[in-house]
């Protein structure tokens, strides 16, 4: 994987000027900075580093294009369709258009769109943006307007709307704890997810307080992810598997019908996000609500303000909360003996 | 020569070859170096990248659908992607919800963000289509029109397969739980379910016009459970998937006491209870072959040629476990039909 190594970065100005990379970004950009001293070493460091902002990807013009893009991983998965639609509502009241990309959670093809889209665009939403904070830092040089949903990162100038995953994870912890579950199992997702973190971060912190003991597979992000990775945390004995999201529920599910394991008798199954399918099919998943238009639309205005008057970045988060269904249940009886 | 040679020799990815011509900041110097050297080497001119150069902008394609919500879509875009992501271009989407109006602003505003734009499932009318036409190459996924690139699937010939299916298990009546007025796919269907009908002597009903969404299975199953079929069809599988839901709600047993059927063959009909039998219809092959019909074009269009090519993919029935022999005793009402429901007869 080519790194952008051969010519220098927001992040190394930011390095040389001892400055924030927001600073570095609102310097190099024109945007006003109160303090001339901390101007006058932000642009000496862009100077003797030699940097240079992407001129391709600079070629956006403020409110012309009356379009806003957005970047998502998978638009397989129905939670992005969702999050999408929601950005959509909030961007049609703009009297705005969306442009809408799939990377294909290719962390390479996630930046060349952003670069794609910004001649195109007069802001952009990433949607659980895949690429390293490395990369993200190189993005906040190019000085398009940017909000990012479901991924945060400090320093850097962008907006960001988050779903607070660990709420939600504990919950379902509680849940299964309180059915009398001792040893439970997570189906992971992808390693570039800022939402795994945040799940793993809640689960290990509630099984912790709960006395539950957890293992942890890799799994990923679709439902084929989940059949696969099912048989491996069954052979270490859980009684119950919480999944990254729906999909990798579903997978699951498959998995032990095929195993000819009845849920919630012999498992008890729960996923993430809510998915409106995940309540159609067999068994109807216990899952953690995820307000995924809202979050949506609150990313779209957002960076509706952002255009209007270049307002400093913050974070918002949004709460998530367990919904139990039919798929989770008191473990099966231990083997005497 | 293509990006592909000149990735090989050079030993790096085509998106690195790709992002050595058009962003080259993004590529370390020895490796810029190395491909440049190749491609000149072997004569490779990257036309669009070299557009892109002057422009900063590289050549893409707009798709534009009625609901990404429908994983009919997400499919669809997987194989636009894949065959446009070859020619180095990338895939910008729009959403419609359904909205024929919408449609045509959207093509409207596209046109000048993208090389050639393909419609999948357009619901604008004969009308508001001549008046976009000219904007920008158009190809259409689904729908068919004439002197531009198209690609269909032959659902008259699913319906048949679908409607043969429920004659051999016995039925005898069955209903429609017609899509979209303005869908091409839901005339088509109900060709096939017309001809079939006569073919086989199963009586169909139709049921609708209904949204192509889960709820409006819901409202659907009701009207269903209110004439006595004893099998269902359904204009595709999110609408059979409500069916299926509202069906179990009111404890009527599929298929033991309700056949259902669905149509376009999406991931989630295979995971439902009980597994949905339905009508495969081709989503990435569809998508690749619209990409690639539009980019032959658009190859031509510098020559002066029109393009009237047309592609038909077959449609597959896969029968899995929502379809029985009909019950004894229908689980609707006998004899009273729905309000609303009407003979599905010839045109």
């Amino acid at each position: 994987m080519t790194s952008p190594r051969s010519r220098p970065t927001v992040f190394d100005v930011a390095r040389s000027a001892q400055v924030s990379i927001a600073t570095v970004s609102r310097v190099l950009n024109g945007r006003a900075v109160a303090d001339q001293a901390l101007v006058a070493r932000v642009r000496s460091a862009a100077r003797e580093l030699g940097y240079r902002p992407n001129t391709v990807a600079r070629d956006f013009r403020h409110g012309v294009t009356r379009t806003i893009g957005v970047i998502v991983p998978d638009l397989a998965n129905p939670f992005f369709p969702d999050v999408v639609k929601g950005l959509a509502d909030d961007v049609t009241e703009g009297d705005h258009r969306l442009l809408i990309a799939d990377c294909g959670e290719d962390p390479d093809e996630e930046l060349r769109l952003v670069g794609e889209l910004s001649g195109r665009c007069d802001g952009i939403v990433l949607c659980s943006p895949r690429m390293s904070a490395e990369n993200l830092a190189a993005v906040a040089g190019w000085g398009i307007p940017l909000v990012c949903t479901n991924r945060e990162l400090d320093g850097l100038p962008f907006g960001t709307v988050g779903v607070d995953s660990a709420i939600g994870m504990a919950q379902a912890v509680e849940h299964l704890a309180a059915l009398g579950h001792r040893d439970i199992g997570y189906l992971a997702g992808p390693t570039t997810s800022w939402s795994d973190r945040g799940r793993r971060a809640g689960l290990h912190s509630a099984a912790e307080q709960c006395g539950v003991s957890v293992s942890v597979t890799l799994a990923g992000s679709t439902s084929d992810a989940g059949y696969q990775a099912l048989p491996d945390l069954l052979r270490r004995n859980v009684t119950a598997v919480l999944a990254f999201n729906d999909l990798v529920a579903l997978g699951a599910l498959a998995r032990l019908r095929e195993l000819g394991l009845d849920v919630p008798t012999a498992l008890s199954v729960v996923g993430f996000d809510d998915l409106p399918v995940a309540a159609f099919l067999g068994p109807p998943l216990t899952t953690v609500i995820v307000p995924k238009h809202e979050l949506g639309r609150r990313a779209g205005a957002m960076l509706r303000q952002l255009l209007v008057d270049g307002a400093i970045a913050r974070q918002e988060r949004l709460p998530s909360s367990l919904v139990v269904r039919e798929s989770t249940g008191p473990p099966r009886p231990r083997p005497a003996g | 020569m293509t990006i592909h040679h000149v990735a090989q020799r050079a030993r790096v990815s085509a998106s690195t070859v790709s992002r050595a011509f058009t962003t080259p900041e993004m590529v370390r110097r020895d490796t810029r170096e190395r491909v440049l050297r190749v491609a000149d080497e072997v004569g490779y001119r990257p036309n669009r990248a070299a557009r892109g150069l002057i422009t900063g902008k590289t050549a893409n394609i707009g798709l534009i659908v009625p609901d990404l919500g429908n994983p009919l879509f997400p499919a669809v875009l997987k194989g636009a992607q894949a065959r446009a992501q070859q020619a180095d271009h990338a895939v910008f989407l729009a959403d419609t919800d359904e909205n024929a109006d919408l449609e045509v602003n959207l093509i409207k505003a596209m046109a000048k963000q993208v090389d050639g734009i393909v419609l999948c499932s357009s619901r604008m009318s004969d009308k508001q289509r001549r008046a976009v036409e000219s904007l920008t190459p158009l190809t259409f996924v689904y729908r068919k029109v004439a002197d531009v690139p198209i690609v269909l699937v032959d659902n008259a010939d699913g319906m048949r397969q679908a409607v043969e299916h429920l004659a051999a298990l016995g039925h005898r009546r069955a209903a429609y739980l017609a899509g979209p007025q303005a869908s091409w796919s839901n005339r088509e269907r109900r060709r096939g379910l017309r001809s079939a009908s006569r073919a086989t002597g199963v009586d169909v009903i139709e049921l609708g016009p209904f949204a192509p969404r889960f709820e409006a299975g819901l409202q659907a199953a009701d009207l269903v459970l209110a004439t006595d079929v004893t099998a269902v069809l359904a204009y595709n599988d999110l609408i059979a998937l409500g069916v299926l839901n509202r069906l179990a709600d009111r404890g009527v047993a599929v298929p033991e006491q309700m056949s259902v059927i669905g149509f376009d063959g999406i991931d989630f009909a295979a995971m439902c209870t009980p597994p949905l039998t339905t009508v495969l219809i081709p989503k990435e092959a569809a998508g690749r072959a619209a990409v690639e019909l539009l980019l032959d074009w658009l190859d031509q269009k510098s020559l002066g040629h029109t393009a009237g090519a047309q592609r038909t993919l077959g449609t597959q029935l896969i029968v899995r476990s929502s379809t029985a022999a009909p019950p004894r005793v229908s689980a609707g009402s006998n004899g009273r039909a729905a309000r609303g429901a009407r003979q599905l007869k010839g045109d």
